[in-house]
């Protein structure tokens, strides 16, 4: 108690006295951080209010006439809402669970090789696909996957009838979900890789005592080691569940898969850009953000019970 | 101390706005001798008429990308918008000056100033508007003068004639007239004519073919494309014609799309068309839709169509024809701009030819025709010189035309360097304006004319040619650009004159309400339909099934809209 009341003392005094020098220093460092969150964040949400309003530029903000939820109840009676919706958290889902597995395998898988010019070389070269946009990308994955591409190649030496992925409803969604995880593994394994090495090496040394082979090490040190780290993705990723991923679809959809392959994004990209209807857009934007609110905050709580520790 | 000066300048200059504005409106014959009256009459009813003391009027001007920073280092670097080679023409015309309420770039830029005068109910004496929506807004809310008998009296020859060469149909005029009234001056835009089949005649010329015109024979060519190796490379690796990803729309400007082989059958997709009993319907939805989808499917199966359309984008396409992989698509005369040309020009020895295939049972290409008007000028209601912006129109689309004089050549060296420098954003040209040129140019290749008749734009389509035909007779290639020039203006263009197709007009061009938030889905509706139709992931029977999901998801309303639309 009084450990308590001489730090408020002192906190007090500290306040009086003013910043130090050190401490001036790193606030000042944490200021265009702050800036830049007050500016793209912050100040971009005043613009949620479109979402109420019949939004008309040239009368801006002000000048608008609100309508209250009409926006809203337009979304809730488009024809296709259903399908959109269904198709965005198919897609999202997969990519979420994908996105743990595979990253988590080859973190695992890596941490067994140790030599390590193959260690490194390995980790960079499934690294640098993160780097190149969509909209690079879509061009190598539509020739990959097309008609006279490698795939086909395989198909067709096995026997099969070559297939046009892109424009097939049952492979499209397979192939989103394949090139994004091909894309990002690489970049997703890192925080498991880091996790890895936190790993107290004498749990390996007694296991190996303990006559425990390298899986049964795996199994029994290796995983459980990770898991807190997992659920802490999971739930920061739950967030991003309505975020199937525009820019790679956008580049790689066509009219004959968006019965599988349009999404929220795309869809309102349609309507709202291209039509331009920023409060539909708007409207959509905010809608997505409060279920994502939820989901993160649901999910969270849910760590804290599954593993004891959440994110906040 | 510092404020009160800054309220005094304020002051002043609202004085000085004031006291200008009365120069021009205001009951200005008040007080004035009858002589004088007379001279102002006379000048009002006068296409030219030079006013006895100078008007000025408040306007918007439109800017161009191309605008202030090329006059630098010239003798027209202190020209502003409101005091320009052109507008000190105007004035020394008819004694008129313009006054910006606001400057903007043409485009979103202009277009929102616009918005905002009107959203304040204080727009400018006389304006350039670019959309319709807007222009059904003004008439709407009474803010514009009725310009019928400015138009009856005052329009030169050029100008009606002008207007009366997009015929009774596609007339700009019918636009803008609102129960019988005509509310703005259309600004016209030229017609893009028809869209053509490209061929390689390379190709053609080594199989032995003849150039096609009905959809048999046109189907007869891609077999023998597909099929014969007519690159000679001994492989199999030639595809049929090219699609655009979206198969049609937006007439003749999409190159790669094939609206030709649906409009030979009679269909209209993409664009409101008038059925026998004279009401607007889409013609994605019509019957005849099914007889051309069904030809879809069977050149699709056998591969006469690319058979990975779908996926494809315009880079993909053209990609696959400079690699020499395909030899026909559909575009418009000015396709030999296209990468796809000028790189099979400059390294397959490729030869283009523009046919006039496939045909309708009429023989000719079946057409779509393209908007005439590219935006209005409005006279702001109760302007007391309404008639000054009829008088501009005529100075830009004859006066300045026909004038020979220094003044004339000033303002055309001028408009060299700044591109625009009109007062006013309209020019009344016929819609064939792109033909005559043409022919222009070649009366003074064949010797007929003289190169001193040309137009300054003429002129460099000359130059083109001369380069190009220099090029070919040494045995060389030619510049890219000359090769692009010659071969659209001269050789597409020679066929578009002498191969006229029939063009429908469509009987609405601009978007109602509800299409505003429906359009989307009835579009994914309908792409997804043709699509599949044609790919034949669904039977031709499913046709029925679209239209009616097209009419259940607002294709109906947006119907009935279209047709109130039409009736205004």
């Amino acid at each position: 108690m009084k450990m308590a009341q001489n730090k408020n003392v002192s906190a007090v005094k500290a306040k009086k006295r003013g910043l130090t020098r050190e401490e001036k220093t790193f606030h000042l460092m944490l200021l265009p951080g702050m800036i830049i969150l007050l500016l793209f964040v912050f100040v971009p949400l005043v613009g949620s209010l479109m979402a109420f309003q019949n939004y008309v530029p040239a009368k801006g903000l002000l000048g608008s006439k609100w309508v209250g939820l009409d926006n809203f109840q337009f979304i809730f009676s488009l024809p296709d809402g259903r399908q959109v919706f269904v198709n965005t958290l198919v897609i999202a889902f997969s990519k979420l669970l994908m996105n743990i597995f595979v990253p988590v395998t080859f973190a695992i898988l890596l941490n067994e090789i140790t030599v390590n010019v193959f260690k490194r070389t390995f980790q960079t070269i499934v690294y640098l696909p993160h780097f190149l946009s969509w909209v690079v990308l879509a061009t190598v994955v539509t020739n990959m996957f097309s008609l006279e591409g490698p795939f086909n190649a395989v198909v067709t030496m096995f026997g099969g009838q070559p297939i046009q992925f892109l424009a097939s409803n049952d492979w499209f969604r397979k192939v989103i979900v394949g090139t994004d995880i091909w894309k990002e593994f690489g970049y997703n394994s890192v925080v498991y890789l880091a996790a890895l090495t936190g790993i107290d090496p004498g749990l390996y040394e007694a296991a190996n005592i303990d006559g425990a082979n390298r899986f049964k090490q795996i199994w029994h040190i290796t995983v459980p080691a990770l898991l807190p780290t997992v659920v802490l993705m999971t739930a920061l990723n739950l967030g991003n569940i309505l975020n199937a991923g525009f820019d790679q679809i956008f580049n790689l959809y066509n009219p004959i898969v968006y019965e599988t392959a349009d999404i929220i994004d795309t869809y309102v990209y349609r309507i709202g850009m291209v039509e331009r209807q920023y409060s539909i857009g708007a409207a959509v934007g905010l809608l997505k953000s409060v279920i994502s609110f939820i989901l993160i905050l649901s999910a969270n709580k849910c760590a804290k019970k599954a593993t004891g520790s959440g994110i906040f | 101390m510092k404020k009160k000066h800054l309220s005094l300048v304020l002051a002043a200059a609202m004085a000085m706005t004031l006291l200008g504005g009365c120069g021009g409106s205001g009951d200005s014959t008040a007080g004035m001798s009858e002589e004088e009256k007379a001279a102002w009459e006379a000048a009002a009813g006068d296409p030219y008429g030079k006013y006895p003391e100078t008007v000025t009027y408040t306007s918007g001007y439109n800017l161009t990308n191309q605008g202030g920073d090329t006059l630098v280092g010239t003798p027209y670097e202190n020209d502003t918008p409101a005091d320009n080679a052109y507008t000190r023409y105007v004035k020394e015309i008819i004694n008129v000056q313009n006054e910006n309420m606001f400057e903007a770039t043409t485009g979103p830029d202009y277009d929102q100033k616009v918005s905002m005068a009107i959203a304040s109910q204080d727009i400018p004496d006389i304006m350039y508007i670019s959309d319709y929506a807007t222009l059904v807004d003004l008439v709407e809310n009474d803010m514009i003068e009725d310009l019928t008998d400015i138009y009856n009296n005052l329009a030169c020859d050029t100008v009606k004639a002008a207007y009366d060469s997009y015929g009774a149909e596609n007339n700009p005029l019918n636009t803008v007239t609102f129960d019988g009234k005509i509310m703005a001056i259309p600004k016209t835009q030229l017609s893009d004519g028809q869209d053509f089949l490209w061929v390689r005649k390379d190709w053609m010329d080594k199989l032995n073919l003849s150039e096609p015109s009905t959809l048999d024979e046109v189907a007869d060519l891609l077999r023998a494309f597909i099929s014969q190796d007519p690159d000679g490379n001994g492989q199999d690796d030639t595809v049929g014609l090219v699609v655009h990803a979206e198969v049609y729309g937006s007439y003749p400007n999409n190159t790669f799309a094939i609206d030709n082989i649906f409009t030979a059958l009679g269909a209209y997709p993409n664009i409101w068309i008038k059925d026998a009993s004279g009401n607007a319907v889409y013609g994605s939805v019509q019957p005849e839709m099914k007889d051309a989808l069904a030809l879809l499917r069977d050149w699709y199966q056998e591969g006469l169509l690319d058979t990975q359309f779908t996926t494809r984008t315009n880079d993909d396409i053209v990609a696959l024809i400079s690699s020499g992989q395909c030899g026909a698509y559909i575009g418009p005369w000015w396709s030999p701009f296209n990468t796809a040309q000028t790189s099979t020009y400059a390294t397959k020895d490729a030869e283009w030819v523009n046919i006039s295939a496939p045909v309708g049972s009429n023989g000719k290409i079946n057409a779509i025709n393209t908007k005439s008007y590219g935006g209005f000028v409005v006279v702001k209601k109760g302007f007391a010189y309404p008639e000054i912006a009829m008088k501009i129109v005529n100075i830009n689309s004859e006066y300045s035309k026909q004038d020979k004089s220094e003044a004339s050549k000033e303002i055309l060296e001028n408009q060299s360097i700044a591109y625009f420098n009109w007062p006013l954003y309209c020019e009344v040209q016929p819609g064939n304006n792109a033909e005559v040129m043409t022919q222009h140019v070649e009366a003074v290749l064949d010797g007929s004319a003289d190169v001193a008749t040309l137009t300054t734009e003429e002129q460099g389509y000359y130059e083109a040619a001369l380069r190009f035909m220099e090029a070919e007779g040494n045995g060389q290639k030619a510049d890219s650009a000359d090769y692009s020039q010659y071969m659209s203006r001269l050789v597409a263009m020679k066929r578009m004159i002498a191969e006229p197709a029939d063009f429908v007009t469509p009987a609405f061009f601009e978007t109602t309400e509800s299409m505003k938030t429906k359009w989307a889905s009835l579009e994914k509706i309908e792409m997804q339909s043709i699509l599949k139709i044609i790919v034949g992931e669904e039977d031709l029977s499913y046709f029925d099934q679209f239209v009616a999901d097209w009419n259940n998801a607002g294709g109906e309303g947006i119907t009935q809209e279209v047709n109130d639309a039409i009736k205004k």
